[in-house]
């Protein structure tokens, strides 16, 4: 052996120079966009150049085109494997047109007879765009191409795999309706139709993005519904300019009025039975395809602490309910921020034996009290955040690791005082209360500003605070209706009631800042067993 | 955008440059739970000598044993100095922590201190916010410093839980109820006099009444054993200034005039059988009615007393119920000498302990007539009836 | 709206009752306070309806807009200039005592610099967001907060005594007469000046106007009467915190003490609206008197004008107690300018006419 053999892996060598990549500035990269308003060809080569460019054939490797011989004449279909059912495909589309009988130059084919005739299908339609068949196949249906007609079949044929009817995850109820939206737009829509039975209610069809067209279903009551709040929710939505609109709650980002508020003003739920409900009384609502829930408007600031078990519950049950909610809310909100507020300034305020407790938990602890609740709300955030993402049961065992082993392990080690434990977990608890998702970020939100106006001036700044946001809040609109509008006038709520439950046969009219076409929702007398004879 | 973030940002440092000052941790105080003012032994002429007890936090809360350690749940500092405040700020040297009065359950003044006025410390404790108004008020016999270094609760590890079970009276008639700003309104507002509990050993040199306990039927609960940190008993003010000590069967006769008797219980002989002591359950059945004429010649003063009994204690063998309407009016006989006497030796010494100026001020439309009528002073005379129903004879039946 | 403006009104005049205003009361009448309360509410009752009536001819619309028609954008100046003062020392005043309290009783070791700062702060915000914010805001928190008043003075009916407002006419009928200092608490309607232009018609503001004098009124006299039954009448005056004392009183069942604070929170959410009307409203009179484009660049000037007379050394609500600014800028000038501007504005129609 060499002596440079051996210490060759010691020596010098010249390294190479790798390329390191750095993405290109390429734009308007297809210099020939595609011809959107091109007609459907009466040659059939013509046809499927143009389809093929389309969709990118072959390279599109889910994009079928099958040649067919329909009655003697060469013509093709074309779908998306996966998207389009091949069940119906096969039997609805190709086997009718495969086995039709000759078709001579003389025979006049008219849409009429192509149509009545010749496709089983019962969702057809003709056209003589190529944009309607590729907006089809993109949909999930079937383009069908015949030659010698200039005209071309598209089918809808929708056959990919999606969720059953689930029960609703996030808007528990133990009375009521089970159901939930699912991904599939017609579904939601059925099920929703199924509640109201009506006819005098409209799904008008909207398409959001500018590439992915995706299907936005805009739901009102025609005869109930106030016109000018449903021209301003399609005008908004129409309004909408982005290329791709993946998600329900992107819309609602789009459309809501100030993005940086603390407050949601606009609604979201995955229960069907929920709105149905805020239909009736002259809501709109909108749905897309490829999301499990609907957006509801306008909503505001009692309805956010609403529930959907409380339309089912009786009037006591019902209350008891939102009483403790309103409590758990305010709790989650302030009890932080009161309780530094009262042990830094205010101490005369706490009863004395609570106070020498206090006192004597926190005389180890190095940090102050401030610190001590930044540091156990920012783990509890922080053990949140974690188990959401962690799936399974580890997830629901490292909630309980997290809290007690962690937070008993901080106290014995007199990093934070027990009292403060106790303070940061009933708040948690209390903010998993809160009905409305949104609204739970809000309160988070506002409890980490309490905390600080606490411990900057007491119960002073915390009352501050709270003028500042109250006022805030009484300044917002939502579509023209003021957020506070049914506390301000709680006659006036209709419904659901503000922040207590009415009993059913006290809700004779709808919501009057929704200035509904008709205000009326029941009679004056509802239970009319309850009239003698 | 920029504008409100940058507002944002202003108010958030002026938020912590103007705010976050002179807090204090709970854990950087101590809690003071009495204060105990004698006289000066050095600066007799304008001292005090002020003993603050606090409580200790650490054994409050592991638990401090009953008994002889149940003395150190509270620690006694006793600071000279010419007013509380002063003697709170030297007291603040003597220790790590800073004192806090706002949780003082009970402010004892030495009959020595007593005698010569508390209105100057009644006063400063009103006018400040630091002291709650509903702290008790008490007079000790002898120094105060004495009974506050004798506190050794037996059945709690809480200070100031232990300060307001002796003080609030709702079980015992023998210590009257009285918070500084009941001080405070007849001090400053001219109301009806005070009377503090007394603190300390019992007083001895009672009444007449007690003197001559067994002629009048009322037995003198003599409490030999009672703690050196015991209550009973009270001191009468005329103003600001202690003026007579009373025992506790006068102090008895003083909450039924006053309404605040709720129940409690009276043993007496009968003078059929003189050795067979009878105890009953007296309770307030209405307040007390109260008639004041106010003419030139004085202030007659007519009351009813209305009380409701239960027979307690019957000795062996004792027709209890036979005799029920004899027994009433023997004690109603008692209940009007001995309040009677009470009273005219509390007028003497010009205690209006029954506000009997509040039931002539309402005999005036102005404030003016009312002053001239009170400019001389007017001799008071008393005509006390009690009323007092046995209305039950409790479980066990006699004969 | 028109309700809405009417609570506003009585937040704003009530706001000052949580002061000192029981005292002087009771200094100037004794036990008689109550009755004096009675007598200045019926007076001012009085003087409003005698001033709208003649200021009916005017319309609905504010002194600014009519005094811009009696002597054109001059006049306008003018007398948005006067009501930019009088407004500014109301709201410095209110800015210093309003603190003083706060410092007596929540914070006292917190400089008071610090505590009108944040709520200068507040008035700026409230004012920012407009007075439909304000008027909705209060018209929620209006009933759960009185209720928690309404609960508070109940609860002190067990420390009151009847002897103490004996004898029932204090200190003599001269007295009560004489004391028409109480009328001061009223001086607030000078708001309504400006408000008026809310309403749709002056009979409508008229009605308002009054239903605030007759409630903030009742409130006044009921908080006079229970504090003249609490404590004894040469006690009484010296308190300065009246009705913090009082509530400091409450013990229901022993479970209820200490909680002052409750009332402590809600009447600072009451101040801070006072405050933030007053602030609008002085950037409004600015804005309309000049003609100006926006209201919302005027308001931190004004409120930084109306902090800093709290505050800095020579401060006006020192000079205005001690006398030395006449009462009359405010207290009368609140009273007065409804009837001067509609006999001007009378005495030019018939100019015009001519």
């Amino acid at each position: 052996m060499d002596i440079k053999d051996f210490l060759s892996p010691f020596l010098y060598r010249e390294r190479e120079e790798k390329e390191v990549f750095h993405i290109e500035n390429i734009k308007n990269k297809n210099k020939n966009p595609p011809d959107r308003k091109c007609a459907v060809s009466g040659d059939i080569k013509a046809n499927m150049n143009y389809i093929k460019s389309r969709f990118s054939v072959p390279v599109n490797s889910d994009v079928v085109v099958r040649n067919i011989n329909a009655g003697g004449r060469k013509g093709f279909i074309v779908f998306i494997d996966g998207m389009a059912d091949g069940d119906v495909i096969n039997k609805a589309i190709i086997e009718p047109l495969v086995s039709m009988p000759e078709i001579s130059d003389d025979d006049d084919i008219t849409a009429d007879n192509l149509i009545e005739k010749l496709i089983w299908h019962s969702q057809a339609k003709l056209t003589d765009n190529m944009q309607d068949v590729v907006d089809e196949i993109n949909f999930g249906g079937c383009g069908v191409f015949i030659d010698k007609i200039p005209l071309a079949v598209s089918l809808d044929t929708k056959g990919w795999a999606t969720r059953g009817i689930d029960k609703p995850e996030n808007e528990q109820s133990i009375y009521g309706p089970q159901e939930a939206f699912g991904e599939m737009i017609r579904t939601n829509c059925s099920l929703v139709r199924k509640i109201l039975k009506n006819e005098r209610l409209i799904c008008e069809s909207l398409e959001v993005g500018n590439v992915s067209r995706t299907t936005c279903i805009l739901l009102y009551i025609d005869d109930v519904a106030n016109p000018s709040l449903v021209n301003e929710v399609r005008e908004r939505i129409n309004g909408i300019d982005m290329d791709y609109v993946i998600s329900v709650e992107e819309v609602s980002l789009m459309i809501e009025d100030n993005s940086f508020s603390l407050t949601t003003r606009i609604m979201s739920t995955e229960r069907p039975d929920r709105t149905a409900r805020a239909l009736s009384e002259g809501r709109v609502a909108v749905i897309m395809n490829g999301s499990p829930k609907a957006l509801i408007f306008p909503t505001n600031a009692a309805e956010l602490t609403h529930s959907a078990s409380d339309a089912y519950m009786r009037v006591p049950y019902a209350n008891m309910s939102r009483t403790v909610r309103l409590i758990a809310m305010f709790i989650s909100v302030f009890l932080p921020g009161l309780y530094l507020a009262s042990t830094l300034y205010h101490k005369e305020l706490i009863p004395t034996y609570l106070l020498y407790s206090i006192s004597a938990s926190r005389e180890n602890v190095p940090f102050s009290s401030l610190s001590e609740m930044i540091i156990m709300e920012l783990s509890f955030e922080i053990i949140r955040e974690a188990s959401i993402r962690v799936p399974g049961p580890i997830g629901s065992t490292l909630g309980i690791v997290g809290g007690l082993i962690l937070g008993q392990a901080a106290v014995d080690a007199r990093i934070v005082s027990p009292i403060m434990i106790i303070v940061v977990a009933l708040t948690g608890i209390c903010s998993f209360a809160v009905s409305d998702y949104s609204l739970g970020w809000t309160n988070r939100i506002l409890r980490l500003v309490f905390i600080f106006l606490g411990a900057v001036s007491g119960f002073y700044a915390i009352a501050a605070g709270t003028f500042a946001y109250l006022v805030y809040l009484c300044a917002q609109s939502n579509f023209g209706i003021p957020f506070m509008s049914p506390l301000m006038n709680p006659k006036n709520s209709g419904g659901q009631g503000t922040l207590f439950v009415k009993p059913i046969w006290k809700k004779e009219y709808r919501p009057k800042f929704l200035k509904p076409q008709d205000e009326r929702y029941e009679p004056d007398i509802s239970r009319k067993w309850k009239k003698k004879k | 955008m920029t504008k409100k973030l940058f507002a944002a940002i202003l108010i958030l440092m002026m938020c912590f440059l103007c705010g976050c000052k002179r807090i204090a941790e709970p854990n950087d105080l101590l809690y003071a739970v009495a204060v105990g003012v004698d006289k000066s032994e050095k600066n007799e002429k304008n001292g005090y000598s002020f003993t603050i007890q606090y409580a200790k936090v650490f054994e409050i809360n592991s638990g401090a044993e009953s008994g002889e350690s149940g003395g150190e749940i509270v620690e006694n500092i006793t600071v000279e100095a010419p007013t509380l405040y002063s003697a709170v700020d030297v007291a603040n040297h003597l220790v790590s922590k800073r004192f806090v009065l706002s949780h003082l359950s009970i402010i004892v003044f030495s009959e020595e201190t007593a005698r010569e006025g508390i209105g100057e410390f009644i006063e400063l404790i009103n006018r400040g916010r630091e002291i709650r108004p509903d702290v008790y008020i008490a007079v000790a016999e002898g120094r105060s410093e004495d009974y506050l270094k004798n506190i050794k609760p037996s059945s709690e590890v809480n200070p100031a839980k232990y300060y307001q079970l002796m003080y609030d009276n709702v079980y015992s008639e023998y210590i009257p109820n009285t918070t500084s700003e009941d001080a405070y309104k007849s001090i400053s507002g001219g109301g009806r006099d005070i009377a503090a509990a007394l603190a300390g050993e019992p007083a001895e040199n009672g009444g007449e009444i007690i003197q001559n306990g067994y002629e009048y039927g009322l037995v003198r609960m003599d409490a030999e054993n009672t703690a050196a940190g015991g209550v009973m008993g009270m001191g009468v003010f005329s103003g600001d200034k202690l003026k007579i000590l009373c025992t506790s069967d006068e102090v008895k006769l003083y909450n039924m005039l006053t309404d605040k008797f709720e129940y409690g219980y009276i043993t007496f002989y009968n003078k059929k059988d003189p050795s067979m002591p009878v105890t009953l359950r007296v309770e307030k059945n209405r307040d007390t009615d109260y008639r004041v004429r106010a003419e030139s010649d004085g202030i007659k003063v007519k009351a009813e007393v209305h009380l409701e009994a239960e027979l307690s204690g019957l000795p062996q063998n004792y027709y209890g119920e036979k005799y029920i309407d004899e027994y009433e009016e023997e004690i109603n006989g008692y209940l009007k000498e001995a309040a009677e006497k009470f009273l005219n030796r509390v007028y003497e010494e010009k205690c209006d302990i029954l506000g009997i100026k509040e039931y002539v001020k309402r005999g005036f439309f102005t404030r003016d007539g009312y002053d001239r009528y009170n400019a001389e002073e007017k001799p008071v005379e008393f005509d006390i009836d009690a009323d007092i129903e046995i209305r039950r004879v409790g479980f066990t039946a006699r004969k | 709206m028109k309700n809405g403006l009417t609570v506003l009104m009585i937040n704003i005049i009530c706001v000052k009752l949580f002061l000192t205003f029981p005292r002087a009361l009771v200094i100037n009448s004794g036990t008689g306070a109550w009755l004096q309360m009675l007598i200045c509410t019926a007076a001012a009752y009085l003087i409003f309806f005698a001033g709208m009536r003649i200021y009916r001819v005017c319309g609905s619309r504010d002194m600014i807009e009519v005094s811009r028609e009696i002597g054109g954008n001059a006049l306008a100046g003018a007398v948005g200039v006067v009501l930019f003062c009088a407004l500014g020392i109301n709201t410095g005043i209110l800015m210093r005592a309003f603190p003083e309290s706060i410092k007596m009783f929540l914070l006292p070791d917190a400089e008071i610099e610090q505590i009108v700062i944040i709520f200068a702060a507040a008035a700026v915000f409230g004012a920012y967001m407009g007075l439909n914010a304000l008027v909705n805001l209060i018209s929620i928190i209006i009933i759960p907060a009185s209720a928690v008043i309404i609960i508070f003075l109940v609860s002190l009916f067990g420390e009151c005594d009847l002897s103490n407002i004996s004898p029932v006419l204090g200190k003599g009928i001269a007295s009560i007469l004489s004391g028409w200092s109480a009328l001061s608490v009223f001086s607030d309607i000078i708001l309504f000046t400006l408000i008026i232009s809310e309403f749709e018609s002056a009979e409508e503001a008229e009605k308002s106007g009054r239903r605030a004098i007759i409630y903030s009124g009742a409130v006044a006299v009921l908080i006079t009467v229970v504090y003249t039954m609490m404590y004894p009448y040469p006690m009484s005056s010296e308190i300065i915190m009246p009705v913090y004392k009082m509530v400091r009183s409450v013990d229901v069942v022993g479970v209820f003490r200490r909680a002052e604070s409750v009332l402590a929170f809600v009447w600072c959410i009451f101040t801070f609206i006072s405050a933030g009307v007053y602030v609008y409203y002085m950037s409004l009179s600015l804005k309309k008197g000049f003609s100006l484009r926006d209201r919302k660049m005027l308001i931190i000037p004004s409120a930084v004008t109306a902090a800093s007379a709290a505050v800095i050394d020579i401060n006006i609500p020192d000079r205005f107690a001690g006398g030395e600014i006449p009462g009359a800028c405010v207290f009368w000038l609140s009273f007065i300018l409804f009837v001067l501007t509609a006999a001007l504005y009378i005495l030019k129609k018939r100019a015009v006419r001519k």
